[in-house]
């Protein structure tokens, strides 16, 4: 699904040109479940980016099922990740003036999908993570696990090839968390491919590999 | 003291701000206390005459019309002066021109002519010698002179010694008497006169006098201690019921009148000077708005600040006046730099106000507008901090150290949003005003005044009394005139008394010969003009019917002719042929007169009046020692025109104007109101589109995480931006809306000044409702760029 050949990523300053990530190579097959692991700094996070098609200015090859990834106009490159990636944050990153039914909606109306067919996905992902009874409720109005579980719903509602998540649990405590990490695990097993950022050694058990970054290489 | 420190070092860290409110408040203060510099000489003030509130001006009307009957007969002034007891003193007065020999050369001057008592009933004593004494306006002993301050000091050196010596007025040698205080003028809606002279000026207002029915003179009284204008106007009734028991012809259908001076003389442009108040108002109020929208803007900012303040165990009240204090040094400075607009505005408005308002009362900048800008700016001051320091209290102790900024958010964009859509709306309702005004300018710019006024020279020429006091000298200065002008090469040239819409008018009584003579106390009347035989061509009015007089027809041993125009024969003849009929109309002995043709109707009385009924005879046929020359040429006459009067007669005063100024004056006021109304409806809408800027702005500020959690969930570019500026469109659309409503609401004030345009007129709503909208749109437009251009990663780098 991804392959990712010779990619570096660097920012010219005045002090002279600091890299991010050096020279990163990397497959991702469909399915797999794979975390990145590493110090605050590290890259990670720039990586998951670069990875779900938001930065597009590196070096290198990126490759996601077979299309050039690093040839792409930014326009191309939005479409094909809108169409095939999800993203969960460890803020959560839910629209506060949104109901949660509205929050799911967000992305999917985004993809210039019919307003008929949006209502039935929504309601879909409404029933499949349970959260039917707080469809009409603000995010303010939620728990942060409650709030995770909707950004997760939000995420894969549009039935994304790719979720990327970034440190899922790090706002909810350890059994929000499990219920959180249980998902993404049976998502993986329905055939989600999945790409987690965590410093929690538990969460990292969850993926079927473990990637190390320090200082921008992999180690 | 020290909150007034803390304040000026809090501002001083945010000099935008600062510049922003400043300039914003400078523009609403100094619109206002410019116009308020205005509307205070000519409404609130009173009259610069001692005890002004009870002079009053007399007016003689016919019963069934609304306007204000100005002009008054001698007999009928001799005897209200005779009988009335509710005013202690009536004096007649009127302007004219008159030749002014000094040094051999003749000069027009502004006069006055008044009778004796003027001085007295307005209770002016001169500065110099004496005014008028009770004789003096008896022929014989009038041959006396008074002389306004700014021409004794500006042309005769504030010579002490005047007095006595001899002024040559009009060919007959005056003597000076007297110099009236500085800043003494009077009437005061007229060009300054130079000097008063006592009636009569020469024969001709000899024979007037015994006229009850010619109205040439206007009066001027004061009400008698302790009585009011409802009294006197109850006596005048009484007078008139006697009068017109003994001369039931000149007085049964006719009204007498009393009104307030100062009322009298601003009653053509209070309305319009209280809606540009209103106007400003308006602006000053959008102003404001504004700067609370960027003081609750910076609240914002300063929550934290606050709270932990509170948190310190400051006071509410403490803090709350810290915040008021800073809106006050922000109005004050404001105010600093509103006055010095204000004061250039002032020097502007000097240029714009119609003489007939500016010689009122001067406009000045001084401690009264000092005053009123300083009211303003306090008032101001406390309008637009009380908001942002009301919110500041909403900050919790509690919550500082948290999330207190992003707590109060919504609700602040929601207020800013709010206040945004008001400014919006007051916008709105001052675009309509304009918006109807230029329409009606636009209107009155395209009427037909029946004639073509372009490339129309005018010269009103006025013979004195003295060196041409009959008839017979009149027709010869006409002839004269007539071969002399007839010389100007490339222009064709008429003679007419009066000229059209010069401010002129004659009418005269008219009976129909074959018809049933007037029942008693009826008085049929129709315009009149006098002229030569070239007028019809010169001023392009068409010929309907019959034909028109020729320049044989001019001479007076000739039968008299009429030419009448199609009003005439609408209200005289609607169902038959008037070529052929007599009629008997004019000045003098009565005279039969056939009407041989029919012409085109021309707006006598103004613009947006209804065509009066005219008759035109050759002047030699209804001589009076005044009239116009009217000269058509495609290059300026001028100079020509007074070469030829001059010719004839280098003593007679010659006033020259080209046609187009007397059109501009007929359309001043409307023009006035329109320019200041579109000036503060243009700043207006440019403080509302900063506002909107603003408050999307912000609102994009406010919202960088949503958006890029919008961008990173896939929004596209387009959509985030159609997200930002469909809130600026709700603010226009609701803005517009109540706006509309408002405007609706408040159109009757300039209803009366609005000609061919109604105040609800769609076109006028739809296309304020669509600049409004579009302006809004591009001015959301800026700023969702920014959130079009906003980094998805940057939620990423929030982790």
């Amino acid at each position: 699904m991804i392959r990712v050949k010779d990619l570096e990523k660097s920012f010219k300053l005045a002090a002279g040109q600091v890299f991010v990530l050096r020279r990163i190579n990397l497959t991702v097959e469909p399915g797999d479940f794979v975390t990145f692991m590493g110090p605050s700094g590290a890259g990670k996070s720039t990586l998951l980016g670069i990875l779900g098609m938001l930065d597009g200015v590196f070096t290198g090859e990126y490759w996601f099922e077979d299309r050039p990834v690093h040839k792409l106009d930014p326009q191309k490159r939005g479409e094909l990740g809108r169409q095939n990636v999800g993203f969960v944050f460890q803020q959560f990153h839910l629209i506060d003036q949104l109901t949660v039914a509205e929050n799911l909606d967000a992305p999917l109306s985004y993809r210039n999908i019919p307003a008929a067919q949006r209502k039935a996905m929504v309601a879909d992902a409404l029933d499949r993570f349970g959260i039917v009874g707080k469809k009409d409720l603000f995010p303010g109005q939620l728990s942060g696990g409650q709030q995770q579980l909707v950004a997760v719903a939000r995420a894969v509602i549009g039935k994304p090839k790719l979720i990327l998540a970034d440190e899922p649990t790090g706002n909810l405590h350890s059994a929000q968390g499990r219920e959180i990490m249980e998902l993404f695990k049976k998502l993986n097993e329905e055939g989600t491919t999945i790409v987690q950022v965590t410093h929690s050694e538990t969460n990292a058990a969850y993926g079927r590999r473990i990637i190390n970054l320090k200082d921008g290489w992999m180690v | 003291m020290s909150t007034w420190k803390h304040a000026l070092r809090a501002l001083a860290k945010s000099p935008a701000l600062v510049i922003v409110s400043v300039l914003t408040l400078a523009l609403g203060i100094g619109a206002t206390t410019a116009i308020f510099s205005v509307v205070d000489a000519v409404v609130l003030r009173p009259l610069p005459f001692p005890d002004g509130e009870r002079l009053v001006q007399l007016g003689d009307k016919r019963a069934n019309t609304s306007d204000f009957g100005t002009s008054w007969s001698w007999p009928n002034f001799v005897s209200v002066k005779e009988q009335t007891r509710t005013l202690g003193g009536v004096a007649t007065y009127t302007s004219n021109q008159a030749s002014l020999t000094l040094g051999g050369e003749a000069r027009k001057v502004d006069v006055t002519i008044a009778s004796a008592d003027l001085f007295t009933v307005l209770g002016q004593a001169p500065f110099l010698g004496r005014g008028f004494a009770p004789d003096e306006d008896q022929p014989g002993k009038n041959n006396v002179v008074v002389l306004a301050h700014s021409y004794w000091k500006g042309e005769l050196g504030a010579d002490r010694n005047i007095l006595g010596q001899k002024l040559v007025v009009n060919g007959v040698p005056r003597t000076v008497i007297g110099v009236m205080p500085e800043g003494f003028t009077f009437p005061l809606q007229s060009e300054e006169p130079k000097l008063y002279l006592p009636y009569p000026e020469g024969p001709l207002d000899l024979e007037l006098r015994k006229e009850r029915n010619a109205h040439f003179t206007w009066v001027v009284g004061r009400l008698a201690e302790g009585r009011t204008v409802t009294e006197a106007a109850a006596e005048l009734e009484t007078i008139r019921q006697r009068l017109a028991g003994e001369f039931p012809d000149a007085l049964k259908n006719r009204t007498f009148q009393v009104k307030q001076l100062h009322e009298f003389l601003i009653r053509d442009v209070r309305s319009g000077l209280l809606v540009l108040l209103g106007a400003v108002a308006f602006v000053l109020l959008i102003a404001c708005t504004n700067v609370a929208n960027l003081l609750l803007a910076r609240a914002s900012v300063r929550q934290r600040e606050i709270a932990i303040r509170l948190a310190l165990g400051a006071s509410r009240g403490r803090i709350m006046w810290d915040v008021l204090v800073e809106s006050l040094i922000l109005s004050l400075v404001g105010c600093g730099a509103g006055v010095l607009l204000a004061m250039w505005g002032v020097d502007a408005l000097r240029g714009m106000v119609p003489s007939e308002i500016g010689s009122i009362r001067p406009l000045v900048v001084d401690l009264r507008m000092l005053a009123f800008a300083v009211a303003v700016a306090a008032a101001t001051g406390l309008a637009f901090g009380l908001i942002p320091a009301a919110q500041a209290l909403k900050a919790q102790a509690g919550e500082a150290l948290q999330q207190a900024a992003a707590r109060g958010g919504a609700s602040r964009t929601r207020l800013r949003s709010t206040l945004v859509a008001a400014e919006i709306s007051l916008a709105m309702l001052l675009l309509v005003g304009a918006g109807l005004l230029l329409r009606t300018f636009a209107n009155l710019q395209n009427v037909n005044p029946g004639f073509d006024p372009n490339h129309l020279t005018v010269a009103t020429v006025s013979l004195p009394q003295a060196t041409y006091p009959d008839d017979k000298q009149w027709v010869s200065y006409f002839q004269r005139l007539e071969q002399q002008i007839a010389t100007i090469p490339g222009a064709e040239t008429a003679i007419a008394l009066p000229a059209p819409l010069t401010g002129s008018n004659m009418g005269f009584t008219i009976s129909f010969v074959g018809r049933p003579p007037p029942k008693p106390g009826e008085r049929v009347a129709t315009g009149f003009r006098a002229a030569s035989s070239t007028l019809f061509a010169t001023l392009r009015v068409p010929l309907k019917r019959g034909r028109l007089f020729t320049a044989a027809e001019e001479d007076p041993t000739q039968p008299a002719v009429l030419v009448v125009s199609e009003a005439f024969v609408k209200k005289f003849y609607p169902d038959e042929d008037p070529i052929g009929k007599k009629v008997i109309v004019g000045y003098g002995e009565p005279k039969e007169r056939e009407i041989i043709g029919v012409v085109g109707d021309i707006k006598e009385r103004g613009l947006t009046e209804d065509s009066t009924p005219m008759a035109y005879a050759p002047y030699s046929h209804t001589p009076l020692p005044f009239l116009s020359v009217l000269a058509r040429s495609s290059a300026p006459q001028g100079a020509a025109v007074r070469a030829a009067i001059q010719a004839v007669d280098k003593n007679v005063p010659v006033d020259i104007r080209p046609m187009e100024d007397y059109m501009r004056d007929l359309v001043a006021q409307q023009r006035l109101v329109m320019v200041l109304l579109m000036i503060f409806a243009g700043v207006a809408l440019m403080l509302a589109v900063v506002g909107v800027y603003g408050v999307v702005s912000y609102g994009v500020t406010q919202r960088t995480q949503e958006l890029s959690v919008r961008a990173a969930l896939g929004a596209r570019p387009a959509q985030l931006v159609g997200l930002i500026v469909r809130h600026g469109l709700w603010l226009a659309l609701g803005g517009v809306v109540v706006g509309a409503a408002g405007a609706v609401a408040l159109s009757f004030v300039i209803s009366g000044m609005l000609f061919g345009v109604g105040r609800t007129d769609p076109l006028t709503y739809a296309s304020v409702a669509a600049l409004l909208v579009g302006v809004t749109v591009v001015a959301s437009f800026l700023p969702a760029r920014r959130a079009a251009r906003l980094d998805p990663m940057a939620v990423l780098r929030t982790e």
